[in-house]
């Protein structure tokens, strides 16, 4: 120990924070990680923008549309800026079925900062530019359409949009529980601690599906659909603050015992300075971990409620229900594109959950294997 | 003591790359040690003296580079663990068997799972014999060999049950039960009360006695070192800086460190209560070391141009003394060479 | 030390018991007696070491007297700087803040002792920030007392990491020193540091004590540093004080058999020394379940028959000189040359 923390000196310029930074650079994934989340959170807080179309408008004439492909070069190999080609439907003789095929005739040039649907960006400013898209009457379905002909893509961006943010609510809120009565349990001990424990494992021990249904059976059906996203935050709450509650509780406990502290307590500082200047920013960093890695853990729990039809309910989009177009499998054989927001879902749970392992590392250098 | 060496360190240099540069652990240390006797390595927190000993026994960090050459001779030739796959079956038969280590820690060196008894018999199956039954008779007379009262009773006790220094006894014990030609101590005693310290000490000697076996005995403690050790070699900042036997060491050391740390040291029987002699400074991190003399930045007898621009060598300056400072022309000699 | 002077501390009949507990119920099934009816004084500007073996109750008694932990029973007394006395025992923990300022404690281990996560200057400053002393004048005093200690004052405004195990111990006791307090309880200050390292710490601490009248109780195992630092000597055994004397007396003269044992324990770096340890047999009792009557019978060697059941008390053998064996009369024990 000695001998190791010697070695770190030449280090010592920089706060532990600057450290901590540095050794998560050299994490590439995470680095990456980081990136990912961080444009995807920009994304989908401006999603009408980044949306080419409206998450509700329906496009009569495009149900079921697969996903527009871009092209570069046309049939003569001819060098264009990306464009897409105009679509037609053709009808299988022998299995009746209507396919969409690229009409070669029309060509729609992708256009950027485009005008198309009006909107209000934050519910406040009025705009109609789009990122991108296509002149009309051509169209850009980067992800196809669903059975009502509604572009997946844009729905995707606003689906992800309540996914990601039912996450961070559920988790303040859960963030909230779990800090009071890990803080409770770590602090004072004895009987307050052993009850909190024995109520926690009691949580633990449930069945977590069952209990989010019972619970999210609670949800009134008459709820708008912002009623029933607070109710079910509140839902991925009441049970997600446990594990937080361990974490709080052991790190207290532990750091307790540290000599600071009791250097602390020696010099005169009161309890409430002992918590606050030494015991909280002794493990905020691992706080900010748990959260990292609960993030993914919410998002989920939406996901599965929602594809359970327990959750949110159409209208509302959440990347759940969208996938709920997704449970029936001959729509899947025949439109796989339906599923992309599952593989939406697993980019982003996966990219959580490096940026956690990431920070992981960084913060505790001495549990690297 | 004329006996020849059994284990000879050639420049052994453990580089350990860090995230703000290279570590040398250790830097171009050499020595070797004769059948039966007691090499006392004495240095600092931090200086490599643990890092050596793990060097022997190839059980360095797995991203130390070592270098150098450790050469161990026996009857039937020598042969250089440097050179030794760390996971082949070679060195498994040194590890434990001609050369064994007991460790600072009496804490961690026993597996909390697995009593002291089945932990003694498997270095016994290892190296001794096939026979389970006699193993761990064998480990029980060891057992009682090292002091511990009811052996046959005690080798079925976990790790836990022991105190800290039954726990060392049981060490040794383990260590000695495959009658290596190599103990290497390294601080065994640093955890232990002065009383407990002083059996264990002796129960070291009294199988020394009876084994003939050398011991390479690392400490910082110089008290422990001249009780213990024959010759001494004094480590600083990962290199070797004085070394000779230990009535010269203690009455005439010659490098300044060693001169400084004998004042600095409170001992019984100086005139108490009179301000100490410190060495000013502190030891500084082996991290990208320049070639300098380690001491350098601390030494009273620093000579400017010449002690922080070249490393002094480990040369004689004196009968059977050896010394790495350019306070000795022997040195600057060697230097200019 | 003037013999009319109130003494710094009186510690009287000092108690503290682990409970132990067992059972998801947590009951009580018995108690460490870590510390058991202890007491001795201190006088102003004067240095008390208490050596003794590991886990006979050395940290725990140096932790009840500064109340970092809470004592199970008995007394003590500080003397203020204000020439007010108060009971340390009693005083409840929100009472103490304001009598903090005159005592404090230096921890063993300089790295887990100073918070990773703050600045030098704050760490130091703490004790006044506590009192609610303003800012500008907190740093005004670290860096007085930065200097003081031999700190470098541009490195005050960053973390403890950049320091070296030395240089944090003086960390640690410039924030003891801090409010210029009377008496001070060093827990092991030098055991881990480097052994070049120690004499600096040491000399420091002597400085500090002439410099501003402490008062130190010195805990610590080293013998050598006990003999170099100390004024009077109490040795502890499984939670007692068995032996208390002038430091010069103790070693010449040693009157319980612990001591002498720890004496002659004492390795000196000289090779002519050829120290012959007394070797003490058997394994020493936990706190938990010490032996009947005198703790030490079971590896004393001159345990009688009344060692076995009746615990002896601690009584004066000389003047100032104070044993707990009851045959410290008797034996004529050997002790160690001092100069
Ligand atoms: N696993 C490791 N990773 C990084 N540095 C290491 C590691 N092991 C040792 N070191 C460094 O190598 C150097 C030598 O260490 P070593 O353990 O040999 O010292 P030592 O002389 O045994 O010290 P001590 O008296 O504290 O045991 C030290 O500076 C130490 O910080
Ligand atoms: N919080 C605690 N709960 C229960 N037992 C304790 C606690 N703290 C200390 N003890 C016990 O009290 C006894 C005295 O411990 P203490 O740490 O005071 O010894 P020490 O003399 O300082 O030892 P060392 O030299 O190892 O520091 C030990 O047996 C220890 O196990
Ligand atoms: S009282 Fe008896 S057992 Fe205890 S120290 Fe004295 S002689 Fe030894
Ligand atoms: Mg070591
Ligand atoms: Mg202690």
């Amino acid at each position: 120990m000695t001998a190791l923390a010697t070695s770190m000196a030449p280090a010592g310029m920089l706060s532990q924070r600057q450290l901590i930074w540095r050794r998560f650079c050299r994490h590439r994934v995470a680095l990456a990680s980081l990136w990912f989340i961080g444009i995807l959170y920009v994304v989908v807080l401006l999603a009408e923008i980044f949306a080419p179309y409206d998450p509700f408008a329906r496009n009569p004439t495009g149900l079921l549309s697969p996903p527009t492909a871009v092209h570069i070069f046309d049939d003569d190999w001819q060098l264009h800026r990306p464009f897409v080609y105009g679509r037609k439907v053709e009808l299988d003789r022998q299995t009746f079925q209507r396919h969409f095929v690229e009409d070669r005739s029309q060509r729609y040039p992708i256009r950027f900062m485009i005008r198309g649907a009006p909107y209000d960006l934050l519910g406040i400013v009025p705009l109609d530019i789009h990122a991108f898209g296509v002149d009309a009457p051509g169209a850009i379905f980067i992800a196809g359409t669903d059975s009502l002909g509604r572009d997946l893509f844009s729905r995707m961006l606003f689906g992800a949009r309540t996914s990601l943010f039912v996450g961070l609510l559920g988790l303040g809120i859960g963030f909230v529980l779990g800090l009071i009565f890990g803080g409770l349990s770590g602090y004072y001990g004895g009987a307050i601690d052993t009850l909190i424990q024995r109520f926690t494992e009691f949580l633990q021990s449930l069945p977590t599906l069952p209990l989010w249904m019972a619970l999210a059976a609670l949800v009134p059906k008459e709820w708008t659909p912002t009623q029933v996203y607070f109710g079910i935050s509140s839902v991925l709450a009441i049970i997600g603050w446990t594990g937080l509650a361990r974490v709080v509780r052991g790190k207290l406990l532990s750091l307790r015992e540290e000599d600071y502290v009791m250097a602390a307590k020696v010099n005169g500082v009161s309890e409430w300075a002992i918590i606050t200047r030494h015991l909280l920013p002794g493990f905020a960093s691992y706080l900010i971990v748990h959260l990292t890695l609960a993030v993914p853990q919410m998002i989920l729990g939406e996901v599965s409620l929602s594809f359970l039809g327990l959750g949110l309910r159409p209208p509302a989009v959440s990347l759940g229900t969208l996938l709920l177009d997704a449970q029936n499998i001959q729509t899947v054989t025949l439109s796989p594109w339906l599923l992309y927001p599952g593989a939406f879902v697993i980019l982003i749970v996966v990219a959580f959950n490096f940026l956690g392992d990431g920070l992981r590392d960084a913060v505790d250098p001495y549990r690297q294997s | 003591m004329a006996c020849a060496p059994l284990i000879e360190v050639r420049n052994l240099r453990v580089a350990l790359p860090l995230e703000n540069g290279v570590l040398m652990a250790t830097d171009g240390v050499s020595f070797s040690i004769a059948e039966g006797e007691t090499l006392g390595l004495v240095g600092e927190s931090g200086c490599g003296k643990t890092m050596t000993a793990q060097s022997i026994m190839r059980i360095a960090p797995r991203f130390a580079h070592t270098t150098g050459q450790i050469l161990l001779h026996e009857a039937g030739g020598t042969t250089d663990i440097v050179a030794l796959d760390p996971r082949g079956p070679a060195i498994r038969k040194i590890r434990g068997g001609v050369c064994a280590m007991i460790f600072q820690e009496p804490m961690s060196s026993f597996s909390p799972l697995h009593t002291i008894g089945n932990q003694i018999e498997e270095a016994i199956l290892l190296h001794r014999t096939q026979d389970r039954a006699e193993a761990r008779s064998i480990a029980i007379d060891m057992l009682g060999r090292v002091g511990i009262p009811r052996p046959a009773e005690t080798i079925d006790k976990y790790p836990h049950h022991l105190s800290g220094g039954m726990r060392q006894r049981a060490m040794i014990a383990m260590a000695l039960s495959s009658q290596p030609r190599l103990l290497i101590a390294d601080e065994p005693t640093t955890a232990l009360d002065v009383t407990v310290q002083a059996q264990v000490l002796r129960l070291m000697r009294e199988l020394q006695d009876e084994f003939g076996m050398a011991i390479l005995y690392i400490s910082h403690d110089l008290g422990v070192i001249a009780h213990m050790a024959d010759r001494v070699a004094v480590m600083y900042l990962g290199s070797i800086i004085e070394t000779t036997d230990v009535r010269r060491l203690f009455s005439a050391p010659r490098h300044p460190y060693t001169q400084a740390l004998m004042r600095a040291i409170p001992r019984i029987g100086k005139r108490s209560g009179e301000r100490l002699e410190a060495i000013a400074g502190n030891v500084p991190i082996p991290i990208n070391k320049p070639r300098a003399c380690g001491f350098a930045n601390r030494c009273p007898a620093v000579m400017p141009g010449v002690c922080d621009v070249r490393r002094p060598a480990l040369e004689v300056v004196a009968p059977e003394h050896r010394a790495a400072c350019f306070l000795y022309p022997e040195v600057v000699e060697a230097a200019d060479v | 030390m003037s013999e009319t002077e109130l003494p710094v501390l009186s510690v009287r009949a000092l108690q503290k018991h682990f409970p132990v507990e067992r059972g998801i119920i947590r009951r009580t099934v018995g108690a460490v007696k870590a510390v058991d009816d202890v007491s001795f004084d201190i006088a102003p500007g004067e240095i008390l070491a208490l050596v003794g073996e590991s886990g006979s109750g050395k940290t725990t008694l140096g932790r009840c007297i500064v109340r970092a932990i809470d004592p199970t029973g008995g007394e003590a007394t500080l003397t203020r700087r204000d020439g007010t006395s108060v009971d340390l025992v009693r005083t409840p923990q929100r009472g103490l803040r304001s009598i903090r300022s005159d005592m404090n404690m230096i921890f063993q281990d300089p790295f887990s002792s100073l918070s990773p996560r703050m600045p030098v200057i704050d760490i130091i400053g703490e004790p006044l920030r506590a009192q609610g002393i303003a800012r500008r004048e907190i740093h005004a005093r670290v860096r007085e007392m930065a200097a003081l200690v031999g700190l470098n004052l541009d490195y005050l405004t960053r973390y403890p990491n950049a320091f070296s195990g030395g240089q944090r111990q003086r960390i640690c006791i410039a924030r003891a020193l801090i409010t210029n307090p009377r008496f001070i309880v060093a827990d092991e200050p030098v055991s881990a540091l480097d052994v070049s390292i120690q004499a600096q710490i040491l000399n420091l601490l002597q400085d500090m004590r002439e410099r501003l009248n402490l008062s130190y109780l010195f805990i610590t195992h080293d013998l050598s540093v006990v003999e170099h630092m100390a004024d009077r000597v109490a040795v502890m055994y499984i939670g007692r004080i068995v032996e208390l004397a002038p430091k010069s007396r103790l070693y010449a003269t040693p009157r319980h058999p612990y001591t002498e044992a720890l004496l002659s324990a004492v390795l000196r770096p000289d090779p002519e020394a050829r120290d012959q340890p007394i070797l003490l047999t058997g394994e020493s009792a936990s706190p938990a379940a010490p032996p009947q009557g005198c703790h030490f019978h079971p590896r004393c060697r001159y345990a009688q028959d009344i060692c076995r059941t009746v615990a002896p008390q601690l009584t004066e053998v000389a003047p100032g000189h104070a044993s707990a064996c009851h045959l410290s009369k008797e034996l004529a024990l050997r002790g160690v040359g001092t100069a």
